[in-house]
């Protein structure tokens, strides 16, 4: 489990530019036909569907998981503020993980901190990405 | 001479006038609140008419459904250019006055 | 297992290097060409709508839709943002408390003024747009600056923008530190961003007079020539600033800092694609 999630989170922060990833296709191929949980093979290697946010969403749903988890989400979501790529729905998302934090809904608020902190990785790679690719909309 | 709070545009053509007519109005409801909480009084122009040499030639009752700023825009037969227009408005408040138009 | 995900990670960032250069001028500060960029603009619409003049571009979607076009020219029969000339007149001539007015802030007086904006003040080390000179003229005057979007500084803009009709924009870029700022705004206006992945260009360039749900986007090309802008959707009057802040919200993308530097510079590279062009605010939209 723990090989796959670092494979799968260092190819995915690689993903910038130009160039169409080829085990990012083949990931988001395999997540389109068969959802989430999913397993594939790509060169030779065993994978699952899932990002990373939600393999760490499967934890055990406790206290411990849920703070640290959406405290990780908060995290992200000021690094893409600071280079101006935050989504707007991601603040509301991290407010109810926190509601559900104090209600004791410890899965809710992981899964809600996982989907925050997908926004503000995306919102990243967005960013890394747009560097190289903006110039190639400006008509000539 | 103090601008009213009527303006408009009235133009003779083929026997017929066009008139419209923009007035600068708050048309408060009475049901908005200010910062502290406090009921905006109403204030809304209730009737406006349209006289020309003597006759009525548009009347509008309005009221507080008519939002700010109203604007509207009527033909009459009749009309020439020079004449005169005489365009009175009422409010809520009892306040009125009767401003004037020229035909151009 | 371990020598292999390493190689791959190697193999990608290389790969990524190689096709990255492919795409490189106009991207910057040497290789950019602000005149060059203009015309590819105008060019580009040109091809587009061969039937529409440049100088109609001011007129935004209503110079590309006939049906809209309409509607709007009776609105300006009686403009939406008459009574806002004539508050912002009153306002642009009131005196400060030290004695000092807007007057003395802008060359002419301030009158007929709109079509130098905005510029690139070099003591000052950024791009000055018309809302902010209005308020360092405010704070130089010790008044309090007024909020960027709607209400008094829009007032105002609008009646120095009522008495620049006609004039032509012809915004200049006078050094390295201007240049840099257009690149800045150029590459702000064709970057993706927010949730939906768009850029401005999607819009306004790609996809101007497309329907996107029930509205058809106007060119990028004479974009701001007519702002402030009453836009029947605010019932109000309000800046370009403001406009830019819902556009990048529209893309479910937290926006960037009214009248910040990104913002500004945005501004100005939008402006300097409608040099040539006059300006015509303030201006009614839907």
């Amino acid at each position: 489990m723990k090989k796959t999630i670092s494979l799968v989170a260092a190819l995915m922060m690689v993903s910038g530019g130009v160039a169409a990833h080829p085990f990012n296709d083949a990931f988001n191929e395999q997540r389109a036909m068969y959802g989430k949980g999913h397993s594939f093979t790509w060169n030779g290697q065993t994978y699952l569907t899932d990002h990373p946010e939600e393999v760490a969403a499967a934890a055990e749903a406790n206290a411990t998981n849920a703070t640290a988890l959406l405290a990780a989400a908060k995290d992200q979501y000021a690094q893409v503020l600071a280079v101006d790529f935050g989504w707007t729905l991601t603040k509301g998302l991290l407010k109810s993980a926190g509601k559900a934090l104090e209600a004791g809904k410890f899965q809710d608020s992981m899964n809600l901190s996982a989907q925050a902190q997908y926004h503000s990785r995306m919102g990243l790679v967005q960013y890394e990405q747009s560097q190289a690719e903006w110039i190639m909309a400006v008509p000539q | 001479m103090a601008k009213g709070i009527l303006r408009a545009k009235a133009k003779a053509k083929g026997g017929n006038t066009v008139v419209k007519i923009m007035a600068k109005h708050a048309m408060e409801t009475g049901n908005r609140k200010d910062k502290s909480g406090e009921k905006i009084p109403a204030k809304y122009i209730q009737t406006l008419s349209v006289v020309h040499k003597g006759k009525m030639v548009m009347e509008s009752n309005m009221g507080s459904a008519t939002s700010k700023n109203p604007y509207m825009a009527f033909t009459f037969v009749g009309g020439a250019k020079g004449d005169e227009l005489q365009m009175t408005w009422t409010e809520n408040t009892g306040s009125t006055a009767t401003e004037t138009a020229k035909i151009k | 297992m371990k020598i292999i995900k390493v190689l791959l990670a190697g193999v990608s960032l290389a790969f990524l290097a190689s096709t990255s250069q492919a795409a490189t001028s106009g991207k910057t500060l040497a290789t950019v060409d602000p005149e060059a960029d203009r015309l590819a603009l105008q060019s580009h619409f040109q091809r587009r709508f061969p039937q529409v003049a440049l100088s109609d571009y001011v007129n935004g979607i209503y110079a590309l839709d006939a049906p809209s076009r309409e509607q709007w020219q009776d609105i300006e029969d009686f403009p939406p943002y008459e009574f806002d000339i004539e508050e912002g007149e009153i306002l642009f001539n009131k005196t400060f408390a030290n004695g000092k007015s807007y007057a003395d802030c802008f060359t002419n007086g301030g009158i007929g003024v709109r079509q130098n904006f905005p510029r690139w003040d070099d003591s000052q080390g950024k791009i000055v747009t018309l809302e902010l000179a209005i308020n360092q003229c405010r704070e130089a005057n010790g008044e309090k600056a007024l909020g960027w979007k709607k209400g008094k500084i829009a007032q105002i803009s609008a009646y120095m923008a009522y008495t620049s009709r006609d004039n032509v924009f012809d915004l200049k870029i006078p050094n390295n530190g201007a240049k840099a700022a257009y690149l800045d705004g150029k590459q702000t206006f064709y970057t993706r961003r927010g949730q939906l992945n768009m850029s401005c260009a999607n819009c306004h360039v790609a996809g101007a007079y497309i329907k996107i749900r029930a509205d058809l986007p106007g060119p990028a090309l004479g974009h701001v020539t007519h702002f402030p802008v009453f836009r029947s959707k605010w019932g109000n009057l309000g800046t370009l600033q403001r406009r830019y802040g819902g556009c990048q919200k529209n893309v479910r993308g937290v926006p960037q800092k009214t009248q910040g530097d990104k913002l500004r510079n945005l501004e100005f590279f939008q402006t300097y694609m409608s040099n040539g062009l006059v300006a015509n605010g303030p201006g009614a939209r839907k």
